[in-house]
């Protein structure tokens, strides 16, 4: 069974688009719930693919609760919890400035701030920070012992790992102060000037000033965002984070995986698992080098199925080579999951379909 | 007046766009690779550190600058760095200036952290691109849908506090493009899987809300083959149900139904499209794994429909 260390408090699913990131992520949140951790699933991608795959109408930037059998096995109690959410820029932007603002009315000069509408709303880097900030909540929420984030795709993806470590990086207080009080005509704040007349040509007048409008305006919030931010950088690194990286094995998709794999090693964060979606369809007879004979009633249909099982057979055998290399590549062992049979829409379908992950070994 | 294949494949500027995983990047230079043979100067655009192309072509990553990946076929890579400068030297002319402002360390940090900065600069290196008469098609691979839609919508995000100034320009000239139905096409691409049909649904139904946006063309990717008709279908379900269960060719037969099963999900996704959705439409059928036999097939199957 795929599961996740004991003391594994945070997991990031990364993966390109379209290889079952989200609905792995469901189930392995699921997995970790059935035995008996309270988990929160949290998806990154606007897409409503984790309420499908949960089998809920909807999901919100409000966590909520899924709805798990209560005996599992041999009617083992179910301990653990389910919940999930959908991270929507505007609602966890509005909820940060409320949180911090403390009173009403600073909270609503900022969203009354043109930057905060133009930019809350919509932008991968917004979204960005609004998942990092949502990510430290989460885990620092005493109601979860794990929290599964599940990453939009590819380039979004390492928008959000790279988030924490911008944003600290600007907002460091020398930057903001420049910005702030390019004005000053102090020394050290002159170069500041310069820089911001020379934004000013490059940026545009009203920017630069909606800009640091904006700026004063969020003062109150930049030192508690700056470290979280650097909380957040430092809990991806961390022991208890795991990264799970999901892909499909085909050769297009291993090399997707490839580059995936580099962009997450290159910022030092932890590969703990890999994962190969789609690897084998399990009502395929596994590969035998003995020849089967059809019946005579059969006759007909002979060749098709001799081409189907040949062309199957040599799709998963190239699809178990790359794996095997991938593996041997990255010092990581692997689980191989099935093509679904259908969309899974539910968490008994997803359990099902989890159970039947293979594990494929180091071959040195 | 309508040739064969569309019009809309014959203007300058293409964005590709589709729920990830589908096959954008291989339709796109499969289109690539017909239009060099026709004799055009195609051009892939790339947004990101992910270059499609380089894995499409067994060649190198595709650099800033456009770099020939296969015959005919010139890729480039939209890197953020080179874009910035490129931004900053059409506002400040002089090209050591520009680098500086981008080196010069605060504002850096500036440009990496803001919202928007990405967007902007990837919109003037298309635009720029555009306005070179050397290039056409230009095939530019947007990464996914929610990303494609934050894209298109930089420009009325940024209406609100552009009054004037350098920013308006590159909008303006943006929106122009975007919406010159002689010069810009946006195209969809996705495969015949439920989760794909639904996201494809949904992104379309939302730009179509877009009166500025002229769609193209659907593609549809990866059909699965169409193994048995439907008196084999009957005869692999009764075989099944009856006298071969458990027999040694038992899961060929299961295989059998589970991939007429899998043409039979494709046909009715196929026919949700259709309804829901009405552009000219092209369908691909699934290759044989390989991406070399891919992208020969799709440009193949491009050709034979009349692309010139």
């Amino acid at each position: 069974m795929i599961q996740l260390s004991d003391d594994c408090r945070l997991a990031f699913c990364v993966g390109v688009g379209g290889v079952g990131k989200t609905t792995f992520a469901a189930s392995l949140g699921l997995g970790e719930a059935l035995r008996g951790r309270s988990v929160l699933v949290l998806t990154a991608d606007p897409a409503r693919r984790l309420a499908d795959a949960l089998g809920i109408r909807d999901l919100s930037d409000r966590a909520s609760d899924i709805p798990l059998p209560t005996t599992i096995g041999a009617g083992e109690r179910v301990r653990g919890e389910l919940h999930a959410a959908m991270l929507e820029t505007k609602a966890s932007a509005d909820e940060i400035i409320r949180r911090a603002a403390h009173d009403e009315a600073r909270a609503q000069r900022v969203f009354d701030n043109r930057i905060y509408q133009a930019f809350s709303n919509t932008l991968a880097r917004s979204h960005a920070y609004a998942a990092m900030e949502r990510v430290h909540d989460a885990v620092h929420d005493a109601r979860y012992d794990l929290v599964v984030v599940d990453t939009p795709p590819a380039q979004s993806s390492i928008e959000i790992l790279d988030a924490p470590a911008r944003l600290v990086s600007f907002l460091d207080q020398r930057v903001v102060r420049w910005f702030l009080q390019a004005s000053d005509e102090s020394p050290q704040l002159r170069g500041g000037a310069i820089a911001q007349g020379l934004l000013r040509i490059v940026a545009g007048e009203s920017l630069v000033s909606a800009l640091t409008e904006f700026l004063t305006e969020m003062a109150f919030l930049r030192e508690g965002f700056s470290e979280r931010a650097k909380e957040v950088r430092e809990l991806m690194r961390s022991p208890s984070t795991s990264f799970v990286l999901v892909a499909s094995a085909d050769s297009v998709g291993i090399e997707a995986a490839k580059s995936v794999a580099a962009e997450v090693r290159s910022r030092d964060f932890a590969l703990a698992q890999l994962v190969f979606n789609r690897a084998f369809i399990p009502e395929a007879a596994p590969p035998s080098d003995d020849p089967v004979t059809y019946p005579e009633r059969l006759s007909a249909i002979a060749p098709k199925l001799a081409r189907m099982r040949a062309l199957l057979t040599a799709e998963e055998e190239q699809k178990r080579s790359n794996i095997a290399a991938f593996c041997d590549e990255h010092g990581l062992g692997a689980w191989s999951l099935p093509e679904a049979r259908r969309p899974l829409g539910d968490p008994s379908a997803l359990a099902a379909w989890i159970e039947q992950a293979r594990p494929v070994s180091l071959s040195t | 007046m309508h040739a064969p294949i569309g019009e809309p494949l014959t203007r300058q500027v293409q964005f590709f766009t589709g729920k990830g995983g589908v096959g954008k990047s291989t339709v796109l230079a499969a289109l690539a690779m017909a239009s060099a043979r026709a004799g055009k100067q195609p051009l892939i655009v790339e947004l990101g550190t992910h270059t499609s192309s380089s894995r499409l072509f067994h060649g190198p990553d595709a650099g800033y600058q456009p770099s020939e990946v296969a015959p005919g076929v010139h890729a480039t890579r939209v890197q953020f760095e080179p874009a910035l400068i490129d931004y900053i030297t059409s506002r400040l002319k002089l090209r050591p200036i520009a680098s500086l402002v981008a080196k010069n360390s605060s504002l850096r940090r500036l440009f990496l952290a803001a919202p928007g900065v990405d967007e902007i600069v990837t919109l003037h290196r298309v635009a720029q691109l555009a306005a070179d008469e050397r290039w056409g098609p230009i095939l530019v691979d947007l990464e996914s849908t929610g990303h494609a839609l934050m894209f298109f919508d930089l420009p009325s995000v940024l209406e609100v506090f552009l009054k004037d100034g350098p920013l308006r320009q590159v909008v303006d000239t943006a929106t122009d493009l975007l919406a010159d139905v002689q010069r810009c096409a946006i195209h969809i691409v996705t495969v015949p899987e439920p989760l794909a049909v639904n996201e494809t649904i949904h992104l379309h139904a939302q730009m179509r809300k877009r009166e500025d946006l002229h769609l193209g063309y659907l593609f549809i990717n990866r059909v699965p083959r169409a193994w048995l008709d439907d008196d084999e279908k009957r005869l692999v379900d009764h075989e099944l149900a009856g006298a071969s269960a458990g027999k040694p060719w038992a899961p060929d037969l299961a295989l059998a139904q589970y991939l007429a099963k899998r043409r039979q999900t494709a046909d009715k996704c196929m026919r949700g499209l259709h309804h829901d959705i009405d552009l000219p439409t092209m369908t691909f059928e699934e290759q044989d794994a390989g991406s070399a036999t891919i992208l020969a097939g799709l440009s193949a199957a491009i050709e034979r429909s009349g692309f010139r």
